[in-house]
């Protein structure tokens, strides 16, 4: 039985998929914008300074229909604080990509 | 601005000063050509699949032609064409260290290429796509106990052996690659956002200008495809952006993902009976499915027929249903910070 249990263990150490590195990264946090959860189907999350104030704003783009939202940061550039969204637009309409 | 697009094409949104955008063009290579990758068409079955932004056109003689970017594409008599994609992820970096702007295309089997600027950084001439890989390193390609454990996890977790010499895989397929200095050793590192929600850190061993991939490090674990409102926690297809998103000096990660969100739900008695029909008709669904898959297998033509007569109306009635009765579950994705904690000192 005791023999059994060894070999398990060591399959099971040896199956043992690469582990995170848990001290680098502090645990998630979910952002938000105007004190609303930031949702998006499949979201991709993109930051840079879009509207030229020194501070980083957040683009996220969606699957559904190929949109993407900015949210301009309203606060600083340690604590970003992230306004309400618009969508994305070009000189020519909204801007989107085709999703299929 | 740049994206990526379900069908494959990497777009562009050229900015033109003062916070306007050009409508979206597809990114060309250097020959002309719209950069796609799998661009070849495959057989699978009876399906003659074809990725891209593409239309299915009839023939006078009712042969069907693939339109994509200008071109045809004959569709194999007897063969039901599909059209797919390739859920390109795209991102711009100065991978070759030379100063102009390369490209890194993610897709969806979890395959990773670099297309190289051979232009200037105002004219950008991309060559063909190159898989990205891992270096193979005289010590791993010998070591026992390296190979041992790679075999036992296949074994153990029923996947197949990866060697990312070969080329880099995203677990789960999804590849979402980005390239940052991670490390803050003046080269470029790859973090790779992956299909099952994880985050792998490729660090850089080569060279400014000749990067050589280390193997991967996980820096975000698998994420969890179903959640509930009262706990919901990072989910599947990982798509990251690396910023110092709180001005600390150190890069901090974005992840944005996509989960199946279960809520409470209270249905009326109306929609209570609204809904065993529902599930009935799913049911129903289910058989139609497996008989027009064996269907297909013999006569295409037939199972055409089939799917336009009994699949599709059935379809309709589904969707006008669920429209009337409030989901238990529904996909949604958010925005995750990972902030990187201090240096020890």
């Amino acid at each position: 039985m005791s023999a059994h249990l060894t070999a398990l263990w060591i399959a099971l150490s040896l199956a043992a998929p690469p582990q995170p590195d848990r001290g680098e990264l502090a645990p998630p946090v979910r952002l938000q914008a105007q004190g609303e959860f930031i949702q998006a189907h499949h979201a991709a999350p993109f930051a840079a300074d879009w509207d030229g104030d020194g501070r980083l704003d957040l683009l996220v783009g969606q699957f559904v229909l190929g949109r993407l939202r900015i949210y301009r940061n309203v606060g600083t550039e340690n604590e970003p604080k992230l306004a309400a969204p618009v969508w994305f637009q070009t000189t020519k309409g909204e801007g989107r990509v085709p999703t299929g | 601005m740049i994206s990526g697009s379900w069908p494959g094409e990497i777009f562009v949104f050229y900015g033109q000063g003062q916070g306007k955008f050009a409508p979206r063009q597809m990114l060309r290579d250097a020959q002309g050509e719209v950069i796609l990758l799998n661009r070849e068409p495959r057989q699978s079955g009876n399906y003659f699949l074809v990725v891209g932004s593409a239309k299915i056109e009839k023939t006078k003689d009712g042969k069907q032609v693939v339109l994509r970017h200008g071109k045809r594409i004959e569709v194999p008599p007897g063969k039901q064409v599909g059209l797919t994609g390739t859920a390109s992820t795209a991102h711009l970096a100065d991978w070759d260290g030379d100063g102009d702007l390369d490209l890194l295309v993610g897709e969806i089997g979890g395959s990773v290429y670099y297309l190289e600027n051979r232009g200037t950084r105002t004219q950008p001439a991309f060559a063909p796509p190159e898989k990205l890989k891992v270096a193979a390193t005289k010590q791993k390609e010998n070591d026992a106990v390296e190979k041992l454990k790679q075999s036992v996890r296949a074994l153990v977790f029923r996947t197949a052996k990866v060697d990312e010499t070969r080329g880099i895989r995203a677990p789960g397929g999804d590849a979402h690659p980005v390239a940052a200095d991670w490390d803050g050793d003046g080269r470029l590192d790859l973090l790779l956002g992956c299909g099952n929600g994880s985050v792998r850190l490729y660090r850089n061993v080569g060279t400014r200008k000749r990067p050589k991939l280390a193997a991967p490090r996980v820096l975000v674990p698998p994420g969890n495809w179903n959640c509930t409102e009262e706990n919901v926690h990072p989910g599947h297809r990982a798509k990251i952006c690396v910023v110092d998103w709180n001005g600390d000096g150190r890069l901090d990660l974005l992840l944005g993902d996509v989960v199946s969100m279960r809520r409470r739900v209270q249905l009326t008695e109306e929609q209570k009976k609204l809904k065993a029909q529902l599930d009935q008709l799913n049911k129903q669904y289910r058989t139609l499915a497996m008989e027009y898959a064996k269907l297909f297998r013999k006569d295409a033509q037939k199972a055409r027929q089939f799917q336009r007569e009994k699949l599709l109306p059935l379809l309709r009635q589904m969707a006008k249903l669920r429209r009337q009765v409030p989901q238990e579950s529904q996909l949604t994705g958010h925005v995750w910070l990972f902030v990187r904690r201090p240096l020890e000192k």
